[in-house]
């Protein structure tokens, strides 16, 4: 809802129950206007009833006055948009009209579809997507392009949308589709997102490290008959074997605690299921 | 924000694990070939190491670490003379369990070569290096300053006997040849050490004010000792349990150094305003004095004439003066010595050896043999000596080598005879020959 204040300088008589006079009583009055859309509503001046949109002009003294306009059905009393405060000149007449038509929700199908307003020039303003409410007094004299996924683009004014305006306050604009878009493909989370394989790696790790701790005992078992031994022929063989598991011992702790701490990792940040 | 850095944050956590990883494997030491036997054994090259041949009086000692394999059978010593074909030891082996041994069919002063085999059960063998020594009647002790001890040698220098520690470095060590007991000042502690040849305190020890400088008559064993504070030289009896003093010399200004004759009956005392005293030991009746124009450093007796050859310095450079009661005179034989430090004479000849020291640490040092006459017999450069001593059976010098920390044997011809172990900052050397 918008509230919106003018000043016509419009001479034209505005209908009101008051009775007029043509000239201000003195010269510490200022003249007041107040006109509205819908009109016909009760105009209230500082709380007390003036009579019904069109009004005036009245011979108010010169102060800041609150005007309202007050539906007939109080339900629809809104202080924030109803009601705006003017500041009576001495001798001058001042206008005020309220617009307190409805928004207009902008719909669309397919929706969503994104709402521009087209300025000329090929500058496009985007107002947002539909639904989208719209204050009557914006599309007023606008033009309104509606964009869509496999829809032609399709403009319309603000009158006409306002003219497809039903007693819901609601427009709705149909867009004609033009092609269809297969639906996107979801990719399958990576392998590693698993919750499975991450448990696994955790295990498998863990296995290597326990492995790799086995491993090295028998290196150590070798060593210690290499350094018993006093036969020359096998001190070679006892000591590559020594070696051998020592690798072997150190290949599994390095893998087993990659492993491990990746899958720790892994879990730890998350899977999607 | 978060979901852009997560790619990034994973990346650092992998190249943090694998940095770890890397660290982890090479971090672990790899295997090292132990096995004494090992033929790839760095230190070893697969043969026994740590034999040693100890050169004693009429006998020659092993020792050898225990061989920690399995199936050793037994220990066998082979020996030979230099050139010759090396034969076992004995008919037997020594026990899987032995680490020492003994070989007593040696002759003094003769050397051998020694090797060890160990017989295995699988029916190899391995052997040690060779090692050589000279048994003999040579007794070697010396003092070191690193960590402050007391020391002994093999007859042939080539083996450390024991070391016993001291609580400072001694200051001097002199031998009493006739009882086989070594005294030892210690000044800063202030007593007098007596040892017998087996490093063994004995006695009571002396408590003096300072000792510094000893000699000893080893005709009679009387021990004569400097005390600066005191300013007075006293001597001791040879027995051991008695630390009185006997008899003192007094009004001798800073005595510096005394020395007292073992043929010649008489105490030399010289001290740090160039004045040297010459008494008769037996009723310390001064019988000469000489006045040099620099503080005494070294007094060696030239028993054999009766006279004395000193050394003075001033700074670091000194002269040498023969001294003859005969006709009371002063002789300077040589002078711009080069920091002396020592004097040995030969007792046959009377030639001295003079030890120089030269700037410390340079090396630029000097042992020379030099005649009555002042002839210069054989020099040694290059070498850093401070302690010697004369030997009594071949009339070589034993000199402490600061350079190489050796004590070296040193032929009349300036020719290196033996060299000692490595030591802790040698400095005194004394040798008896029983």
């Amino acid at each position: 809802m918008v509230a919106v204040l003018l000043a016509f300088p419009s001479a034209a008589r505005a209908g009101s129950y008051l009775q007029r006079e043509t000239a201000p009583p003195d010269s510490s009055s200022g003249g007041l206007i107040v006109e509205t859309s819908p009109p016909g509503l009760l105009i209230l001046i500082d709380e007390v009833e003036a009579g019904r949109s069109p009004l005036g002009p009245i011979w108010v003294p010169s102060k800041t006055v609150r005007v309202r306009a007050r539906f007939d059905d109080p339900r629809l009393f809104d202080a924030a948009h109803d009601e705006t405060q003017v500041v009576i000149q001495p001798g001058a007449t001042s206008h005020v009209f309220l617009d307190l038509r409805p928004t207009v929700m902008l719909r669309s199908a397919p929706e969503p579809a994104r709402v521009f307003r087209l300025e000329g020039q090929g500058r496009d303003s985007l107002i947002g997507e539909t639904p989208i409410p719209l204050q009557p007094a914006f599309l007023e004299g606008g033009r309104f392009l509606f964009r869509a996924v496999d829809h032609a683009d399709t403009i319309f004014t603000g009158e006409s949308l306002l003219g497809l305006e039903r007693s819901g306050g609601r427009a709705l604009v149909s867009l004609r589709r033009t092609s269809e878009s297969l639906p996107p493909v979801i990719p399958r989370p990576p392998v590693y997102r698993r919750r499975w394989l991450q448990w696994g790696l955790v295990g498998v790790g863990a296995v290597l490290t326990g492995a790799a701790a086995l491993l090295r005992r028998e290196g150590d078992q070798w060593y210690d008959r290499y350094m018993d031994s006093s036969d020359r022929r096998v001190l070679d063989t006892y000591f590559d074997r020594a070696v051998h598991y020592d690798h072997l011992s150190l290949a599994a702790l390095g893998v087993g605690q990659v492993l491990f701490t990746g899958g720790v990792v892994l879990l730890v940040n998350g899977s999607d299921r | 924000m978060s979901h852009a850095l997560r790619p990034f944050a994973r990346a650092r956590l992998c190249l943090v694990a694998a940095s770890g990883l890397c660290f982890l494997i090479a971090g672990c030491s790899t295997r090292e070939r132990l096995n004494p036997l090992d033929p790839r054994n760095s230190k070893t090259n697969g043969g026994l190491v740590g034999f040693n041949a100890i050169a004693g009086d009429q006998n020659v000692e092993f020792r050898w670490p225990a061989l920690l394999v399995a199936g050793v059978q037994g220990y066998r010593v082979q020996r030979w003379l230099p050139g010759g074909m090396p034969r076992d030891l004995g008919t037997a082996d020594y026990g899987p369990a032995a680490i020492a041994g003994e070989d007593t069919t040696v002759q003094n002063n003769t050397t051998y070569v020694y090797r060890l085999i160990v017989h295995l059960t699988n029916g190899d063998s391995a052997a040690s290096p060779p090692d050589t020594a000279t048994p003999g009647t040579r007794q070697i002790f010396a003092l070191e300053a690193g960590n402050p001890a007391f020391a002994r040698l093999s007859p042939d220098a080539r083996d450390l006997l024991y070391a016993r520690a001291a609580h400072e470095s001694y200051l001097d060590m002199e031998l009493d040849r006739k009882n086989k007991v070594i005294w030892l000042s210690s000044e800063t502690d202030g007593f007098v050490l007596r040892k017998s040849v087996d490093g063994a305190t004995v006695g009571t020890t002396i408590e003096l004010a300072d000792p510094t400088d000893i000699s000893v008559s080893s005709n009679r064993g009387v021990g004569w000792v400097i005390s600066p504070p005191d300013s007075t030289v006293y001597s001791y009896s040879s027995d051991v349990n008695n630390p009185l003093p006997q008899r003192t010399l007094n009004g001798l200004g800073h005595p510096r150094v005394v020395e007292a004759g073992t043929n010649d009956p008489t105490v030399w005392v010289g001290n740090e305003e160039g004045t040297v005293h010459r008494f008769r030991a037996q009723d310390l009746q001064e019988t000469h004095r000489w006045f040099l124009p620099d503080g005494v450093r070294a007094i060696a007796l030239d028993e054999g004439t009766g006279g004395a050859w000193v050394a003075t310095r001033t700074g670091e450079s000194g002269s040498l003066y023969y001294l003859n009661p005969s006709d009371s005179s002063s002789t300077l034989i040589r002078s711009n010595l080069l920091v002396p430090t020592d004097l040995g004479v030969d007792p046959v000849s009377g030639d001295v050896w003079v030890s120089e020291r030269g700037t410390p640490h340079f090396a630029a040092g000097r042992l020379s043999l030099i005649t009555r006459a002042g002839v210069t017999l054989a020099t040694l450069i290059g070498i850093e000596p401070y302690g010697i001593d004369v030997d009594p059976l071949d009339r070589s010098c034993w000199m402490t080598e600061l350079r190489t920390n050796r004590i070296l044997q040193i032929d009349r011809s300036g020719g290196t005879v033996r060299a000692s172990p490595v030591l802790d900052t040698p400095y005194a050397v004394r040798v008896d020959a029983p």
